[in-house]
C-alpha cells in the first residue's frame, strides 16, 4: 500500500489528483494515528499485566 | 493549471488501487477498542473507491490522450502506507481470504474494466486496440480474490462468459480455482453456447485457452469429459484450437489415469459415451482436438480393450476388470474409424499402437510359441483395420506404429514414472515424443501414391512385428547356433538372415520395409529356423494373415 507513492505527480497532476492525494494524506494521518492509539493501547495493557503480575506475586510472598 | 497523465503509471495505479481497497476491505476485528481504527479504514477505502477509482477510470477509458510532460517535482512526501500492516495489532491485520459477498462499487469496477476489454477486442483478440497480455493479467488477479470469496459473483461471470469472450481468456491469467475454470469451459461448451451476435472464432478461441487452463488439473478434465453434453459439445465444434483440446482431452483420459489408477473406470466410461457419439450424431467424424486427445490416451486403454475383444462382428466388447460393456465390435471399431479420419489422430492412434505391441513383445517371460500370447495386439489391429475407412489411414496407423517402436516410445511412460515425473509431465513427454513421431511418419508418406496404398492392413504389419521379433529369437536360440557352428553353409545363411534383418530394422520406408519383410519370410522357409517360425505363427492362431 504505497499509493503516495504510485500516486504521485510524475503520475498524475490537476486539480483532481491533487484532491485524491489531500484526502489520502488525510486518510493516512488517521490510520497512522489509529495504529499509534492502538500501540499505546497495548502497551498500556502490558503495563496493567505486569502490574497484577507484581501484585500477585507480592500476594503470594505475603502468603507464604 | 498544468494537468496531464503517465498511461503506463496510472495502469500500474489503479492496480495498486484495487490492491490497497482489497486489503483494507479484509481488515476485521470484533474488539472495541480497534472501532476508532476500522473506521480509519474504512473511510480510507470509501475515499479509494469514491474519489480515486472513479477519477482513475474516466482517464483510463478517455480515448484523447492528454499530452504528458515529465514533472521534475517530487512527491508529496509524508509516511507511506507500507509498513501499516506489519504495525497493526495482529487481529487487524489481513489474514486467509474467507467467503464474503463483494462490495456493489468493486463488482461493479470489476465488471466495467471487464466489459471495457471486452470492447476493445472488437477487432480480435491480437487486433488493434486489443488488450495486452499484461492489462488481461492485472484484471485477473483483481477478478480472482473475488471469485475465490464470492460464489454469486463467480457465477455471474460464468453466465457472462457466452456473451463476454474476455472472461474465459483471463483464466490463464492468473491461478483461478480450477473449479470455477471447469464450469466456465462447461457452460461455454453446451450446445447453445455462444450468444447470437457473438463472433464464434473468438468464441472458440476463447473457449479453447480456457482448455489450456486446466490441462495441468487431470483429474478436472476426465470430471468434465464425464459430462455428456460437455463432451459432446467438444467432439462436435471443429473450430476448437486442436492442440488446446487435444491437450485437454489426453490429460483427463491419460494423465489422471496415470496419477490414479482407480480413475480408469472413468476413463472407459468416457470412451463409453464416445462410442455412442460416433454411432450417433457424430457418425461423420469428431473434431480434430478430440480425435488426438482419444487417439493419444490410448496407451492407457489398449491392455485391457484388446483383452476385451473376444468375437467380430455384433459381439459386445466387454472390459471385465470394471464390469463395463463398451458396445458392440462394430461400434467400438466406428469410434476408431472416427477418430482416424484425421489424419494426425491417426498416427497418434499408430503410435500408441506401436507402443502397445512392443510392451507386449518384451513384457518379462513373453513366449512367442505359447498359444495366443500376443492374440491381443493382432485382434486390436483388426479392429482398427475393421473401423479404418481408407487406405490411406490404415497406411497411418501402420507407419506410425513402426516409427514408435523404433524410437522406443513403449518405454517412456514406465521410464517417466520411474524418474518420478507427475502424471501431467509423463503426458506431456509422451505427448511431445508422439508428436515428433507423427511429424516423421507424414514427412515418409506424403508422397506415397494410391497404388503403393493396395493391401494396406494394420493387422498384417502388426503380425509382421510380431514375426520380426520371432525371427531375431529363432537366429539367437542355442539349436540354431550349434546348427550354424557344425555346418558352414547354415551358418552362412544364419549370417545372411541377421544383415537382411538389420536391413529392414534400418529401412524408414514403410513400403519398402513391408517388402523386405515379404522377401525374408520366403527366404526363410524350409531352412534352421522354420521350424520355430511354424510354432510361433501357429500359436498365435492367425495363420493366414498376409
Amino acid at each position: 500500500m504505497r499509493l503516495d507513492r504510485h500516486g504521485d505527480v510524475d503520475t498524475w497532476r490537476g486539480p483532481r489528483p491533487d484532491l485524491c492525494r489531500a484526502t489520502l494524506a488525510r486518510n493516512q494521518h488517521q490510520l497512522h494515528a489509529a495504529a499509534d492509539d492502538l500501540r499505546e493501547h497495548a502497551w498500556r495493557l502490558d503495563q496493567q499485566a505486569e502490574e497484577l503480575d507484581t501484585l500477585a506475586r507480592a500476594g503470594i510472598g505475603l502468603t507464604g | 493549471m498544468d494537468t496531464g497523465y503517465d498511461p503506463g503509471r496510472i495502469h500500474s495505479l489503479m492496480r495498486h488501487t484495487l490492491e490497497s481497497i482489497d486489503r483494507l476491505d479484509a481488515l476485521t476485528s470484533p474488539d472495541p477498542v480497534a472501532g476508532d481504527a476500522l473506521r480509519a479504514v474504512r473511510l480510507t477505502r470509501a475515499n479509494l473507491e469514491d474519489h480515486w477509482m472513479p477519477a482513475l477510470r474516466e482517464i483510463e477509458r478517455s480515448v484523447p490522450m492528454v499530452r504528458w510532460r515529465r514533472s521534475r517535482l517530487g512527491g508529496l512526501g509524508g509516511r507511506s502506507l507500507s509498513g501499516l500492516a506489519a504495525s497493526l495489532p495482529d487481529h487487524l491485520r489481513p489474514g486467509r481470504l474467507t467467503a464474503a459477498a463483494i462490495p456493489a462499487r468493486r463488482r461493479e469496477d470489476l465488471l466495467g474494466r471487464l466489459g471495457w476489454l471486452e470492447r476493445t477486442s472488437v477487432n480480435g483478440d491480437a487486433g488493434p486496440g486489443a488488450p495486452t497480455e499484461g492489462e488481461l493479467a492485472d484484471l485477473a488477479e483483481d477478478i480472482v480474490q473475488w471469485v475465490r470469496r464470492d460464489d454469486s459473483f463467480a457465477t455471474e461471470l460464468v453466465e457472462l462468459s457466452t456473451s463476454n469472450m474476455t472472461v474465459a481468456r483471463l483464466l490463464g491469467a492468473a491461478s483461478f480455482p480450477a473449479a470455477f475454470g471447469s464450469r466456465i469451459v462447461q457452460h461455454m461448451a453446451t450446445p447453445n453456447g455462444p450468444d447470437s451476435g457473438v463472433d464464434h472464432d473468438r468464441y472458440a478461441a476463447s473457449l479453447s485457452r480456457a482448455l489450456d487452463s486446466l490441462v495441468e488439473d487431470p483429474a478436472a478434465c476426465l470430471d468434465l469429459l464425464l459430462d455428456q453434453p460437455t463432451i459432446y459439445a467438444l467432439a462436435a465444434w471443429d473450430e476448437l484450437d486442436p492442440t488446446s483440446l487435444g491437450n485437454f482431452v489426453a490429460s483427463g483420459l491419460m494423465d489422471s489415469v496415470l496419477a490414479d489408477a482407480t480413475r480408469a473406470v472413468d476413463g472407459f466410461e468416457v470412451v463409453r459415451l464416445l462410442i455412442l457419439a460416433t454411432n450417433g450424431p457424430l457418425d461423420e467424424g469428431m473434431s480434430a482436438g478430440m480425435a488426438t486427445g482419444v487417439a493419444l490416451s490410448m496407451p492407457v486403454y489398449f491392455p485391457s480393450l484388446s483383452a476385451g475383444i473376444f468375437q467380430t462382428d455384433g459381439e459386445p466388447v466387454r472390459i471385465s476388470e470394471h464390469l463395463l460393456t463398451l458396445g458392440t465390435y462394430d461400434e467400438v471399431a466406428n469410434l476408431f474409424g472416427s477418430v482416424m479420419r484425421d489424419e494426425e489422430a491417426a498416427g497418434a492412434l499408430g503410435v500408441a499402437l506401436g507402443a502397445f505391441t512392443d510392451q507386449q513383445l518384451t513384457r518379462e517371460g513373453v513366449d512367442l510359441t505359447a498359444n495366443g500370447s500376443l492374440t491381443d495386439v493382432i485382434h486390436l489391429s483388426l479392429l482398427l483395420d475393421h473401423g479404418a475407412r481408407s487406405e490411406q489411414a490404415q497406411l497411418i496407423v501402420e507407419a506410425a506404429a513402426e516409427q514408435a517402436q523404433r524410437d522406443g516410445l513403449a518405454g517412456l511412460l514406465a521410464t517417466g514414472a520411474g524418474i518420478a515425473l507427475t502424471a501431467t509431465g509423463v503426458g506431456a513427454a509422451w505427448r511431445g515424443a508422439a508428436a515428433l513421431a507423427i511429424r516423421t511418419v507424414a514427412n515418409t508418406i506424403e508422397d506415397v501414391d494410391a497404388e503403393q496404398l493396395a493391401g494396406a492392413s494394420v493387422a498384417s504389419r502388426q503380425y509382421q512385428q510380431i514375426w520380426m521379433s520371432a525371427m531375431a529369437n529363432a537366429l539367437e536360440r542355442p539349436e540354431t547356433r550349434r546348427a550354424a557352428q557344425l555346418d558352414p553353409a547354415i551358418g552362412a545363411q544364419v549370417a545372411e538372415f541377421r544383415e537382411r534383418l538389420d536391413e529392414i530394422e534400418a529401412c524408414d520406408d514403410p513400403l519398402l520395409r513391408s517388402e523386405l519383410v515379404i522377401d525374408l519370410r520366403a527366404a526363410a522357409e524350409g531352412t534352421v529356423v522354420d521350424g520355430y517360425l511354424d510354432d510361433v505363427t501357429a500359436s498365435q492362431g492367425l495363420p493366414t494373415i498376409r
